[in-house]
């Protein structure tokens, strides 16, 4: 059984290879010291996070209200009564719920506009899937009957992180587009008819992920640095160098070269860099 | 509260399509598409002596159980207290499940409204006193618009008390609400020809595949990444947060201070240094 396990797994690395090139190997850097940290996230990308998830908060509530035939609904009847009379009547809750929507095309516009190098191109190259990632998936789902088997290094994302990712980039454009033919009737009578299920199941496909995303970030205890990354912006450089082994070297490395700039507090401080000598 | 219904007279029709007109005009369908009401002519049938031609009129039956009702994702259609089924423009996205859930072929897609149209039963003229302008046009008198449950009406009196046929087949029987009188020879070629479309009586490809795949999918998938988030909180809860807890490897000293590095650029660490 371990043969065949091996052999799907010289698979899946001769994949990977196939889809990403493995780049030049980064330059190998010792662990960081006790509370060094790195900076993770651009205060843009914070907004947007939050952005993001204030937008799905109230589009999820007022959609899942939307839905009203027995056929199709998906909220109990007690929930749209309620979201219902919140809102005063189903038109204006059909209203908002447009409105919101297009307030978040909007507030994502301008990322794909004017950052669309850093924060389109940037984002997609860090959800490339590579040997590494496909072998930690299939050592993942291993090691729930081997838990000692250990892990490929990842890198800003892992590969269960780059899944979501790609779930959630492929279902944002499903969602804007079936969205925008659904409220402004645009195409063929056909098309909105296809775009009523094709943004519930976009949506779906978001929703379910979101749960193992904000169990992950919420609850999850060894996942609480990357949870407040998301705040500050910084993450722990320890917990980098286990978990994003691959960023963590390849974000020294572009440090020292010059590549990005980093924060380089007083070495003493909590926020000690790991590049900077005491 | 009163429940609307017509009667059509078949043996006093002529065919002349004025109430098409008259409803046209009342409510500013564009033309070239198809209309709130109709009037289809059956060429004569048979060999003379036995001969019968008909006239059928047709416009929404205003059904007891609407099939367009439950195909409708938004609950823009409605039946309202009067039994009348109608649209509200405010929630209608045009999708047109409804139109396909017609076994009467009832409904249409106004391309200048980009909503669904259909045949109110003029309610909002009705409301005012005002009798449906289809009704009103009518040089034959042909068709007889009413209350079905006022026992003076003359729509109860020739639905309930004469006889007045339901255009129903055993397979489409969705009560609909406009009857006809006259002639039976004439009713059986309209049934004949016309009958309730047993295809028509649910929503399109798109929102059947909706209901029957992707919306139990959907239930499934939530409730198996819901169940593993439960599973992995309550283990959690059992052991402690030990689960998975970030712990660096023993092997690895917990005040690790970096082995010396390369050298950064010069000008780097001073810009580090003057922060």
């Amino acid at each position: 059984m371990p043969a065949t396990a091996d052999r799907v797994e010289r698979l899946l690395e001769r994949l990977g290879r196939a889809l990403a090139p493995e780049a030049a190997p980064a330059r190998r850097f010792p662990p960081p010291r006790r509370g060094a940290t790195l900076r993770k996230h651009d205060v843009a990308v914070i907004w947007l996070h939050w952005f993001n998830a204030a937008v799905w908060a109230l589009e999820l509530l007022t959609g899942g209200a939307l839905i009203v035939t027995g056929r199709y609904h998906v909220a109990p009847g007690w929930f749209q009564e309620l979201v219902v009379a919140v809102f005063g009547s189903r038109a204006h809750l059909l209203r908002f719920h447009v409105v919101v929507g297009v307030l978040w095309v909007a507030g994502m516009l301008p990322y794909a506009v004017f950052g669309f190098r850093r924060y389109v191109l940037g984002f997609l190259r860090n959800l490339r899937l590579d040997a590494d990632d496909l072998v930690w998936l299939w050592r993942k789902a291993r090691s729930l009957v081997r838990p000692s088997l250990p892990l490929p290094p990842q890198g800003a994302y892992n590969a269960g992180q780059k899944l979501f990712g790609w779930v959630v980039v492929g279902a944002t454009l499903v969602i804007i587009a079936t969205g925008f033919i659904m409220a402004f009737h645009l195409g063929p009578q056909a098309l909105v008819a296809w775009s009523v299920p094709l943004h519930f199941v976009a949506v779906a496909a978001v929703f379910a992920a979101l749960f193992v995303h904000v169990y992950m970030a919420a609850f999850m205890p060894n996942e609480r640095p990357a949870f407040f990354s998301m705040f500050t912006g910084k993450v722990d450089a320890r917990y980098a160098y286990h978990h994003h082994a691959k960023w963590y070297h390849e974000v020294l490395d572009d440090c020292l070269a010059g590549r990005r700039t980093c924060d380089a507090p007083a070495p003493e401080g909590p926020d000690a860099d790991p590049t900077a000598r005491p | 509260m009163p429940r609307y219904g017509m009667v059509i007279d078949l043996d006093r029709c002529v065919g002349c399509g004025a109430c098409v007109l008259a409803c046209e005009t009342e409510w500013q369908t564009p033309p070239d598409t198809r209309r709130r009401d109709w009037v289809t002519e059956i060429p004569a049938q048979g060999t003379f002596p036995n001969v019968e031609r008909a006239v059928y009129v047709g416009l929404c039956n205003h059904c007891d159980r609407p099939s367009c009702l439950s195909a409708c994702p938004t609950g823009a259609t409605y039946q309202d207290d009067a039994g009348r089924v109608l649209v509200d423009e405010a929630l209608c996205i045009g999708c047109g499940y409804c139109v396909h859930a017609c076994p009467y072929h009832a409904r249409f897609f106004n391309p200048v409204k980009q909503k669904v149209d259909k045949c109110t039963f003029c309610a909002p003229l009705v409301d005012r006193g005002i009798a449906p302008a289809c009704t009103r046009t009518c040089i034959a008198d042909a068709r007889i618009f009413g209350d079905l449950e006022d026992p003076a009406s003359d729509v109860h009196r020739l639905a309930y008390l004469e006889g007045a046929a339901r255009l129903e087949t055993p397979q489409v029987a969705i009560g609909p609400n406009v009857y006809y009188r006259g002639s039976p020879a004439k009713f059986d070629l309209i049934l004949r020809h016309h009958p309730p479309d047993p295809e028509r009586t649910g929503p399109p490809p798109a929102g059947s595949i909706w209901q029957r795949v992707l919306r139990p999918a959907m239930f499934a998938v939530l409730g198996l990444t819901f169940l593993g988030q439960a599973v992995a909180f309550f283990s959690q809860l059992v052991q402690g947060e030990k689960f998975g807890r970030f712990e660096p490897p023993p092997d690895e000293p917990d005040d690790a201070l970096p082995e010396p590095l390369p050298a950064s650029r010069p000008e780097e660490q001073d810009h580090a240094r003057h922060r």
